[in-house]
């Protein structure tokens, strides 16, 4: 990856007997005994909050390696099932998290990408993108079964449907695929932060190696200088919805010269420009999949491709519940199975048994993700960040921290403006003293859940 | 990462054991999500409609 990269996941939270917003409460009361807040940074530098709509939300630390971020994905996921399974024995009522982006009444919620590009032709280079993420679903997307009063039918996206516009600086009103909102957490004059929230949460690590691999080549193509292709949708948002409604037939959508195209003749362009730039093993897994997913779209045949892409593997898994039962696909069975397949569980994941049987491939082994619930990344300022906040927990001692911003009691804030900095002199002489500083020996809640998230 | 046809077991080196596993064949592929099913067919028959209906957030972002 050429530069940092994060991600956002909003979970959705179900309990019987409790709204979402009380049973978000209850999840996050370890939350606020460790860090009198709903929103604190955790020892690996990750953020960990309850947003907008009572969404218990992960943003995973800085990351500048693949493995590393899906490793960090993981490790929220992790997270929230440990934290789950606390408000749950708590409170005897067994809370549900669903890692998928729409509800049974129609709202629906993200999974934020953030990269970091260089501000010159950051406007340019957004526009550039939409083709490519309006089609990226036909690898990417997590599958969707929608039922209206017209029927049920499958959908290749969940966020297909929730997204109103190409490109804009607002979230709540407008659903955009590329925010614009200028929020770099960094250097201002230099960078910015490419914000994708077009994206389906996954299941499937093979897929979100995708979805943030092939975006981080194409960005690495054009910082080298290489054209990305020179599409223009005739109506963005009317395509993207298409090409969800398209699993069978593949309706070819329209550009804005009159031409109509497939859309995996799009992708297989956007795979051209990012195989310029490939160097690495990562690089190559990234596109393996990308390529053996559009050779099955012109074949029409996926056989195989079902223990890597999310929206195939729980389309299989719900065509076998269907065979076994005659259940339709508007079955209330049918539609809790879809959400089963979403839901995480510290014990009896539905995922993890796929994984251990070979159903789900390309994940990563538990020890990395298991770290990752409180090891910071080492490539960047996260590595910082973390080892700070878990130092000075284990001292007792007061701070604040954010992307940018450290600080010790009432000391002078340590600046680190740059995602790469791991090794910022002013942050590791915090470090080195408070790890001269004497144990504090107390620990609360939250940290007896994280070492259940972090055990291997 | 080696590509799983209908045919056949994955190729695998019988030394190492990876450390995540590589595809399982589709027949074995097929009777794990047949116990899985066995296994959850209890909470689809007993609450599906209840905790579907249940599952309503506020929008997000």
């Amino acid at each position: 990856m050429s530069g940092v990269i994060g991600l956002e996941t909003e979970y959705g939270v179900v309990a019987q007997g409790l709204t979402a917003e009380e049973a978000a409460r209850e999840l996050f009361l370890p939350v606020v005994g460790w860090g009198r807040s709903t929103n604190v940074f955790t020892p690996a530098g990750a953020r960990l909050y309850l947003d907008v709509g009572s969404h218990p939300e992960y943003a995973t630390p800085e990351c500048s390696v693949l493995d590393e971020l899906m490793a960090a994905e993981r490790a929220g996921d992790r997270l929230m099932a440990a934290l789950a399974a606390a408000a749950s024995r708590r409170t005897g009522t067994a809370i549900a998290l669903i890692k998928n982006n729409t509800d049974s009444a129609g709202h629906g919620f993200g999974c934020h990408e953030n990269y970091q590009v260089a501000r010159a032709g950051s406007a340019a280079l957004a526009a550039k993108l939409i083709p490519f993420l309006v089609t990226r679903q036909i690898v990417a997307g997590a599958g969707k079964i929608q039922v209206d009063p017209a029927g049920a039918r499958y959908l290749l996206s969940q966020r297909a449907h929730h997204t109103t516009e190409a490109l804009s600086s607002a979230t709540t009103r407008a659903r955009p695929m590329i925010n614009t909102r200028d929020e770099p957490h960094a250097n201002g004059e230099l960078y910015r932060r490419l914000h994708v929230i077009v994206g389906d949460s996954n299941m499937s690590t093979a897929a979100s190696r995708f979805k943030i691999g092939s975006m981080a080549l194409l960005l690495r193509a054009r910082r080298s200088g290489a054209e990305l292709p020179d599409l223009e949708l005739a109506n963005p948002v009317h395509a993207i919805r298409e090409v969800a409604h398209g699993w069978r037939t593949a309706h070819p959508i329209e550009l804005a010269d009159g031409r109509s195209i497939k859309p995996a003749d799009i992708q297989w362009r956007y795979l051209a420009a990012a195989e310029s730039t490939a160097r690495t093993a990562e690089d190559q897994t990234v596109l393996s999949l990308w390529r053996r997913t559009l050779t099955a779209w012109d074949r029409a045949d996926f056989d195989g491709l079902e223990t890597e892409l999310d929206w195939l593997a729980k389309w299989r898994l719900l065509e076998r519940y269907r065979e076994r039962t005659g259940a339709g696909l508007a079955d209330p069975r049918v539609l809790r199975l879809e959400l089963a397949y979403h839901q995480l569980g510290a014990q009896g994941e539905l995922r993890e048994k796929l994984e251990a049987g070979g159903n789900l491939t390309g994940g990563i082994g538990r020890n990395e993700a298991a770290k990752a619930v409180t090891t910071p990344p080492a490539t960047t300022r996260a590595h910082l960040r973390g080892r700070f906040i878990s130092r000075a927990r284990a001292a007792g001692r007061e701070y604040t921290a954010d992307w940018v911003r450290l600080r010790l009691g009432q000391g002078e804030a340590v600046a680190l403006m740059d995602p790469f900095d791991n090794a910022n002199l002013a942050a590791q002489a915090l470090i080195t003293e408070l790890e001269a500083a004497p144990p504090a020996g107390t620990a609360s809640e939250l940290d007896a859940i994280f070492a259940e998230a972090g055990r291997e | 990462m080696e590509q799983v046809r209908r045919t056949g077991l994955p190729p695998r080196d019988r030394d190492e054991e990876p450390a995540v596993p590589g595809p399982a064949a589709p027949a074995v592929r097929t009777q794990l999500i047949d116990d899985l099913l066995d296994e959850i067919d209890e909470v689809l028959e007993d609450s599906a409609e209840s905790f579907v209906r249940g599952f309503v957030q506020k929008g997000g972002q």
